[in-house]
Formats: C-alpha cells, sequence, structure tokens
C-alpha cells in the first residue's frame, strides 16, 4: 500500500510524456451518447416486474465528464449497462454517435468497482486484452511497446509480470484502467471504478483519471456514491432519485481546470456545488 | 519493487524447516506401522492372515527379478492412464457443453445422474462381453468411472466464472474464440487439476476393478489370483504396487498444481 502511494505521488507534470500515446481529441459539442426517454425494468422469476429507470433524458457531448450520483438501488449502474450493451431497454432511445444502440456498441469501454483483472495473467498480458480487443490493428511488436508505455504512463513499471494478487488495490485498478486505455473506446463508462479504495487512494486515482482524460479527452459516464468525487471530477453531475431512477438534478460544474484535488477541498464554489447535490440526493432511512 | 520482495519473502517463509519436519515424521510414522505389522505377524497372528512386511518385500523383490512386477504394474498403469486421459479428452468438452445448452442438460441431466450413481461395478460384466478381457474393456471401466467427475467439475467450474469477468468481455466485443481463451479454460484449470486429484484413484479403481472380474494380467489380476490360492503374500504385494503407482500419481497431480496455479494467493 504504502509503496504504491509513493510511486504515484512522485510529482509530475499534469500531462507529461504522452504525446502519441493516444489518439488525439475528438471533436467537441456532438452528443456522444443520448438517451431519450429511457425505461428498464426487471423481470424477476416469478414474473413481477420492476421499474428501475423511468423516463431519463441525459446527453454526453464528446470530450464531456459527465457523473451520476443517487441512492442505492436506485439505477445507477443498470444505466451505464444499457449503454454498454449488457442491459436491454424496455422503452425509449438510446443513440450512440446518433445511431440507435443495437447489441454491443464499438468503441464503449467499461470499467467496473471490482478490478475485474484476469487472476492469471500478468500486469503486462490484463493490459494486453485491451490492445488485442481495440479496434486498431497491432504486430506483436507495435502491441509490446504500446503495453510498455501505458505501463510507465500508469506508474506500473517494474510490476508487468507480477501478478494482480500481488499488487494492491489502487494498483489493481490502474491496471483496469490500462487495459481500458488499452481498448482506446471513446465512450469510458466507469462503475464506482474507485469505490473499493480507501479515500487517499482513491484521490490519488481521481487525479490520475484526470490527468488521462485531459490527455486525450474521452467522453466519459462516471457513477459515485461520493458527492464530493463526482463534482471534483466532473463537467456535469446528475442525481438520480430513488427507485425508479428519474433525473432530479442536472448539474454544470463550472470550475476551472485543470483542477487540484486537494486544492479543491478548501474552495467556496466546490463546497456550493456540492451543497447543492447533497441537497438534491433522497437518502433512505 | 519493495512490494515483490515483501511479497515473496512471506510466500517463500514456512518453506524449507517444517517441510523437512513433516518428511521425518511421516517415514517414522511409516516405520513405525511396518514394524507393528512385522511384530504382529510374527507373533500375534498367523502370516496366512496379514502376512508380513519382511515376506511381501522378498515377494516383491522375486516379482521384480522375473519381470511380473514390472508386466503387471505396466498393464494396470496402461488401463488406468489411458481412461484417465480419455475421461479428460472427453469430459472436457461434454462439461462446457453441457453449460453452453442449459436447456439440452436440463432435459439429459437425470440420466446423467442416474448413470453417475449407478455402480459402475455392475457394469463390468457388460463391458467384458463388449470389450473382451484384454486393455479395452478395462480402459472402458476407468473411462466410465472418472468421465462424470470431468463433466460435472467443468461444469460447475463454468457456472462459477466470474459474471462481471464475463460482461466485461462482453463489453469489449470480443469473439467467443478468444474468451474461451483468455476466461473459460483458464479459470476452468483448479476445477481440471481437482478433477484428476480424484480422477487418478478413480481410474486405479476401475481398472483394477475390471481384471478381478476377467483379465489375463495386472495388478488386479494378480491380487484375484493369489486371494483364489490363500497366498495372503501376494495380495499384499499387489496392494503395495498399487499404492507407489497411486502415491506417484498424486504427486504428479501435485506438480501440475504448483505449475498451474501460481496465480492463486497462497
Amino acid at each position: 500500500m504504502t509503496a504504491s502511494s509513493a510511486v504515484i505521488a512522485r510529482p509530475r507534470a499534469l500531462i507529461e510524456g504522452d504525446s502519441g500515446l493516444l489518439s488525439g481529441p475528438v471533436a467537441k459539442n456532438a452528443a456522444k451518447a443520448s438517451l431519450r426517454s429511457l425505461g428498464v425494468e426487471f423481470r424477476s422469476n416469478d414474473g413481477a416486474a420492476t421499474q428501475v429507470l423511468q423516463d431519463i433524458n441525459l446527453d454526453i457531448a464528446n470530450g464531456e465528464f459527465v457523473s451520476v450520483v443517487g441512492p442505492s438501488g436506485c439505477g445507477k449502474s443498470t444505466l451505464l449497462r444499457v449503454l454498454s450493451g449488457l442491459v436491454p431497454a424496455r422503452s425509449g432511445a438510446v443513440t450512440i454517435d446518433g445511431r440507435p444502440l443495437d447489441g454491443t456498441p464499438a468503441g464503449v469501454g467499461f470499467m467496473f468497482q471490482r478490478d475485474t483483472l484476469l487472476p492469471w495473467a500478468t500486469i503486462a498480458d490484463n493490459i494486453r486484452v485491451g490492445l488485442d480487443l481495440s479496434a486498431a490493428r497491432h504486430d506483436p511488436a507495435a502491441a509490446a511497446d504500446r503495453v510498455r508505455q501505458l505501463v510507465s504512463f500508469l506508474r506500473l513499471s517494474g510490476f508487468e509480470n507480477h501478478r494482480p494478487h500481488q499488487i494492491s488495490g489502487g494498483m489493481r485498478q490502474r491496471v483496469a484502467l490500462g487495459r481500458l486505455l488499452a481498448y482506446d473506446p471513446d465512450l469510458y463508462l466507469m462503475d464506482e471504478p474507485f469505490g473499493a479504495l480507501d479515500s487517499q487512494t482513491k484521490q490519488l486515482m481521481g487525479a490520475e483519471l484526470l490527468r488521462v482524460w485531459a490527455a486525450h479527452r474521452r467522453s466519459v459516464l462516471f457513477i459515485t456514491h461520493d458527492i464530493e468525487e463526482a463534482v471534483a471530477l466532473s463537467d456535469r453531475v446528475v442525481v438520480l432519485t430513488s427507485r425508479p431512477g428519474r433525473v432530479k438534478l442536472d448539474l454544470s460544474i463550472d470550475l476551472p481546470r485543470p483542477r487540484d484535488l486537494r486544492e479543491l477541498k478548501t474552495n467556496r464554489r466546490f463546497g456550493e456545488l456540492c451543497e447543492l447535490v447533497w441537497n438534491n440526493l433522497e437518502l433512505q432511512n | 519493487m519493495t512490494i515483490s520482495t515483501s511479497v515473496a519473502a512471506t510466500f517463500s517463509q514456512g518453506e524449507g524447516r517444517p517441510r523437512a519436519r513433516l518428511l521425518r515424521d511421516r517415514i517414522l510414522l511409516f516405520c513405525a506401522l511396518v514394524l507393528l505389522w512385522e511384530v504382529a505377524g510374527r507373533y500375534w497372528l498367523e502370516p496366512v492372515w496379514i502376512s508380513r512386511p519382511s515376506l511381501i518385500s522378498e515377494r516383491l523383490a522375486a516379482m521384480g527379478l522375473s519381470g511380473d512386477l514390472f508386466v503387471h504394474t505396466w498393464t494396470t498403469l496402461t488401463e488406468a492412464s489411458l481412461g484417465l486421459a480419455l475421461a479428460f479428452v472427453v469430459g472436457l468438452p461434454v462439461g462446457i457443453a453441457m453449460a453452453r445448452y442449459k436447456y439440452a442438460n436440463e432435459v439429459a441431466g437425470p440420466f446423467v445422474m442416474a448413470l453417475y450413481s449407478l455402480p459402475r461395478v455392475a457394469l463390468a460384466p457388460l463391458f467384458i462381453i463388449w470389450f473382451g478381457i484384454d486393455l479395452f474393456s478395462k480402459v472402458f471401466m476407468a473411462f466410465s468411472t472418472v468421465i462424470f467427475i470431468f463433466m460435472l467439475n467443468v461444469h460447475e467450474g463454468l457456472k462459477t466464472i466470474d459474471r462481471d469477468l464475463l460482461d466485461l468481455f462482453r463489453t469489449m466485443r470480443a469473439p467467443r474464440v478468444y474468451v474461451m481463451r483468455k476466461v473459460m479454460l483458464p479459470s476452468l484449470v483448479p476445477w481440471l487439476i481437482a478433477s484428476l486429484r480424484i480422477g487418478v484413484g478413480l481410474a486405479l479403481v476401475g481398472a483394477v476393478v475390471a481384471e478381478l472380474i476377467g483379465a489375463s494380467a495386472g495388478l488386479g489380476w494378480y491380487i484375484e489370483r493369489s486371494a483364489g490360492r490363500m497366498d495372503t503374500t501376494g495380495v499384499f504385494a499387489g496392494l503395495v504396487a498399487l499404492g507407489v503407482i497411486a502415491i506417484v500419481g498424486n504427486l504428479m497431480v501435485d506438480a501440475l498444481d504448483r505449475r498451474f496455479s501460481t496465480w492463486r494467493p497462497a
């Protein structure tokens, strides 16, 4: 744990040394993904239907970082699963790049709260999976090169041949992030990716994610139950009601970038925005 | 790098000295039991009941010199390992199919379980009618005993694969073959090794049982023939040879386990 934090904490310029690592920025302001009156329900084995999401309208622009918060069980994760084609929409329209969703869309990458690494594969091989499955073709030498670049970009150097169980939780999530970067999707769907980490590591990972995002500006839909994390990272924060989830608040975060996550804590505007999100969150019991 | 070295240190601890002690104590226990047996056979019971370790060693040495030991051991070993290998080769795809075609599996389920629960010993005479008294009836007997272990374990292993992992590969639109190679097969390895562990013993049982019923060579046949002549020493000599095969088989499975399970936390 301490060793890994020390590795992340080493000061560095924000976007230093990763030019050419990721493909260039995508045109802004066009909708990357769009949900119109989306409704989702689950049917249990005895046939009873539970409405999970209801009348969701949400646009994610190209290169935009959007967070979704809401009480547990409100369908936040289901929202991501719909966009990745894992769960079908019952009603409404889902489009990605203006095209209706049909099956599993290309160019959409998922990151879970659990690291979901292959436990038998080395760190390098786990990152390699993203390359194997990405749209771009790599010859073996180029692929090995790219893996090396990502390993050093995510400060995992020296751990390439370790297995996931030999490294800390924060490092495992960086490997999962590396796999996602290797896959190089246009839309990142992140389901509480840092939810299982301690608050210190979580903040470091948030900074890491912003560094990655600033480097190549893909669209991000980020699920979290941590309000401060949502406000600190995002361009917009969407608050869902409790089940069935509806959009309660869609808030633009007008904090300047680049943001220093530690300094933000004392920023007055940041406090106000968090307060606003808090007040719109329906907490149970 | 600090993490890697500390991890290596924790893993290597508990090997060295305690391992040597374990081996020493096992040898001590073995010697004590053999000694007790020798004494019992010499002074308390007629050798016709339990023979004696010294007589058994003499017999094994004689069999070794005449070449009989090799012939019988080789016969049984061939039958059991062919049966085991066949069960692996057939059981793995069948288990995968059981997980893949859920409905067909549900239809066939009760019949598979009925076959599984049937004492396969009772089938031995049938196999001998079908395949003769030589190699194939024994191989088939071992196969029929072990196949279910592989089928059911592979099926169970596939059911317990991490759903999130499969979902993740789905979101990356991974081809089925890729998922099979990168996720399914590696996560089946512990289940296959567990099946092998049980399978080694069961394949031997299958081969020996078939030999007891009808054969012209093999350790089972040798034991059966010795018993028919009240030659207890011969029976025990056969049993010792079988025990050695079982131990060596288990050691080989242990070696496989160590080779393929490096990724599991200790």
